[in-house]
């Protein structure tokens, strides 16, 4: 065979250049596999979604405040992004809250096409996810990327119903009071909130000062994420209980997740507003816990032990037992303190609907639950906390590995498209 | 042709009724809000995440609360809260307490140590009003156990209860003081015909199950006075 000077350059070229051209042109089948995914996030709603991709693995950070539940967000961020990872070997979720990564969700994709496929049942697929609260190493590959649909400058107003009870007066056996509690909150950088609640009385025949509209809790919140899977919240304003002031919180969690410490000072003074009047005290309060907390998986059972000094400068403890049924909780809890012994349940159920309209400069949706809380003796105040409507432990109520494999396998209703 | 479409009527009726109102376990709460048949507590409890809530009505004639002189409302819920524990809260009120009254409140919790097996009952260590902000009056401490005997006599759905309760505990008024058991026989999936001794006396009743999760409690405490009640159970 006779070939020519040009013949063999060409030749050389492409045998040169050849591998470079295959990688490149993966490359871009990669990188449009990525853009479409994005776009299919945003289109559905989904807020601060970056999609990168490596040559193993496809990482997807996304926020959710279009389903009320969590897990069902990430069973639907999963149907919408396998389809387009056929280039990856495993696909990474990161769920966000204000933009702060909380964990890692990592697929295989053999283990979800055995599962299209019908090999695996879905409880088999659900048990190979691997749902971790290191993010440290992937969102390294996911902080610098660029973010679509931002939740930043978004308004929310959220109406919360409010319901308290007291049972055995002698004078009424049951007295209720019930107000609805307008919300507006937004986020204007990673980790930080500032709520606004307004409370309007509605029926009332408890305290009479609770027969005017008044503020609720409001707040600057700044959360952050620390390396090794510590978080440290500071709050700053009008929280519950009459009390404004400062609050920190910091909590680790260890084992899989399955163990958290967390400790919680708050320096806070009285406050109260009625008829256009605030009447307050200096800030003298110092109010500081140390909890330790234990997940029992195959029950969903929460058990945390918190000791410190509470509202009324008294000191001891509280136990309290937590279960998860789906998006129902159910829990007791009992308190002794040098103030005295009480003891009560709480619950919150889901309200309607589970789906909201996507979030808008500006937006108003139905809180996510409703919440109630029982105590045996109403008059004690031993072991009174306030609350400053931005605790840790509620960014991972329902965004905890266990309880996140355990619901998975509750949905039956998955999109097989291969 | 009048008859026959009657008893069409009637037929679909019938079996109308009888799906809307089964129950598979032919479990409910007694009269005091527990797992258990008319006034006494079972072996049995709450399934894990099954919750129910409802109200009854005690006749004053055997009771004790209020030295017997009123008729008695006893508001109540109970959650099968682990597999294994099953609590409540119940809230018990005269019909005319007068200004001095202001109810009782109990809050049970009932451990399940045994699960009912082929040989063995399941067994309950059962404790009720230990803590009170008045006066415990109904306390109760025992322990008791169930065996579904159907297959022993041939029959559907019967269990066979039996317990001991002590007074350990200091109180007003205690429950289920010594021995105490009954039969509850379900021959359907919609009733369940239960006798019952509760250490004190003799009581019988009927529990009528619809739309799988109302429970319509009626019978005779002490042979002679009626009480009943009404619970809805559901799971979380």
């Amino acid at each position: 065979m006779n070939i020519n000077h040009s013949q063999a350059v060409l030749w050389f070229a492409a045998l040169i250049y050849a591998p470079a051209l295959l990688a490149s042109e993966k490359d871009l089948s990669r990188a449009a596999s990525a853009d479409s995914i994005l776009h299919l996030l945003v289109k559905k709603g989904f807020e601060n979604v970056a999609v990168v991709s490596d040559d193993k693995r496809l990482m997807v950070a996304y926020e959710n405040r279009i389903y009320r539940d969590e897990v069902r967000a990430i069973k639907e961020v999963l149907s919408l992004v396998m389809p387009g990872a056929k280039n990856s070997q495993t696909v990474v979720l990161v769920p966000q809250n204000r933009k702060t990564p909380l964990l890692s969700i990592s697929i295989k994709l053999d283990d979800y096409t055995a599962f299209i496929d019908g090999v695996f049942s879905l409880q088999q697929f659900v048990s190979t996810m691997q749902v971790s609260f290191d993010t440290d190493s992937i969102w390294k590959a996911l902080r610098a990327a660029s973010r679509a649909n931002s939740s930043f400058y978004k308004f929310d107003l959220v109406i919360h119903p409010q319901f308290k009870a007291h049972f055995g007066n002698r004078r009424d056996p049951f007295e209720s009071q019930l107000n609805l509690a307008p919300e507006l909150s937004a986020s204007f950088w990673m980790g930080l909130r500032f709520s606004g609640e307004l409370i309007i009385p509605l029926q009332n025949e408890l305290a009479e000062e609770e027969d005017f509209v008044r503020p609720g809790i409001i707040v600057l919140n700044q959360t952050l994420r620390l390396p090794r899977a510590i978080f440290l919240s500071a709050a700053i304003g009008y929280f519950d209980e009459q009390r404004y002031g400062v609050d920190v919180e910091i909590r680790k969690y260890s084992h899989a997740g399955r163990w958290a410490i967390a400790a919680n000072l708050g320096y806070t003074g009285f406050a109260s507003y009625l008829k256009g009047v605030w009447s307050y005290t200096d800030i003298d309060l110092l109010t500081t816990s140390a909890a330790a907390e234990y997940r029992w998986p195959q029950l969903n059972l929460i058990l945390r032990a918190v000791g410190g000094q509470f509202l009324d400068r008294d000191r001891g403890g509280r136990f309290e037992l937590l279960r998860q049924f789906g998006e129902v909780d159910f829990g007791f809890y009992f308190v002794k303190t040098d103030a005295g012994e009480n003891g009560g349940f709480h619950f919150s159920i889901p309200i309607f609907p589970a789906k909201y309209l996507p979030a808008a400069r500006f937006r108003i949706s139905p809180a996510k639950n409703f919440q109630w809380e029982y105590r045996y003796r109403r008059l004690d105040s031993s072991g009174r906390q306030f609350e400053t409507g931005n605790r840790l432990d509620d960014f991972f109520k329902r965004l905890h590995p266990d309880y996140i494999k355990s619901q998975l396998q509750k949905f039956e209703d998955w999109d097989k498209q291969k | 042709m009048m008859g026959a479409t009657r008893s069409i009527k009637f037929i679909l009726l019938t079996s109308l009724l009888i799906f809307l109102c089964s129950n598979d376990r032919g479990i409910s709460q007694s009269l005091t809000g527990a797992t258990g048949l008319m006034s006494i507590p079972t072996g049995e409890i709450l399934e894990d995440g099954e919750f129910s809530f409802g109200v009854n009505v005690l006749n004053k004639k055997h009771l004790e609360y209020f030295d017997g002189q009123q008729h008695t409302n006893v508001y109540f819920v109970t959650i099968g809260f682990l597999p294994f524990l099953e609590a409540g809260l119940r809230y018990t009120r005269a019909w005319e307490p007068g200004p001095s009254s202001v109810g009782d409140r109990m809050i049970s919790m009932r451990v399940q140590m045994l699960k009912e097996r082929d040989a063995t009952p399941s067994l309950v260590l059962g404790a009720h009003d230990v803590l009170s902000t008045v006066g415990r009056h109904f306390n109760a401490l025992y322990l008791v156990g169930s065996k579904n005997m159907s297959q022993v006599f041939g029959v559907r759905e019967m269990v066979l209860h039996l317990g001991y309760g002590v007074d350990w505990i200091a109180a007003r008024n205690h429950d289920f003081v010594g021995l105490f058991g009954g039969v509850s026989w379900a021959p359907h999936s919609t009733v369940t015909v239960m006798i019952e001794y509760d250490a004190d006396r003799l009581n019988a009743g009927l529990r009528f199950f619809i739309l799988h999760h109302l429970g319509l409690l009626v019978g005779v405490n002490g042979l002679d006075a009626l009480s009943g009640g009404i619970s809805y159970t559901f799971k979380l």
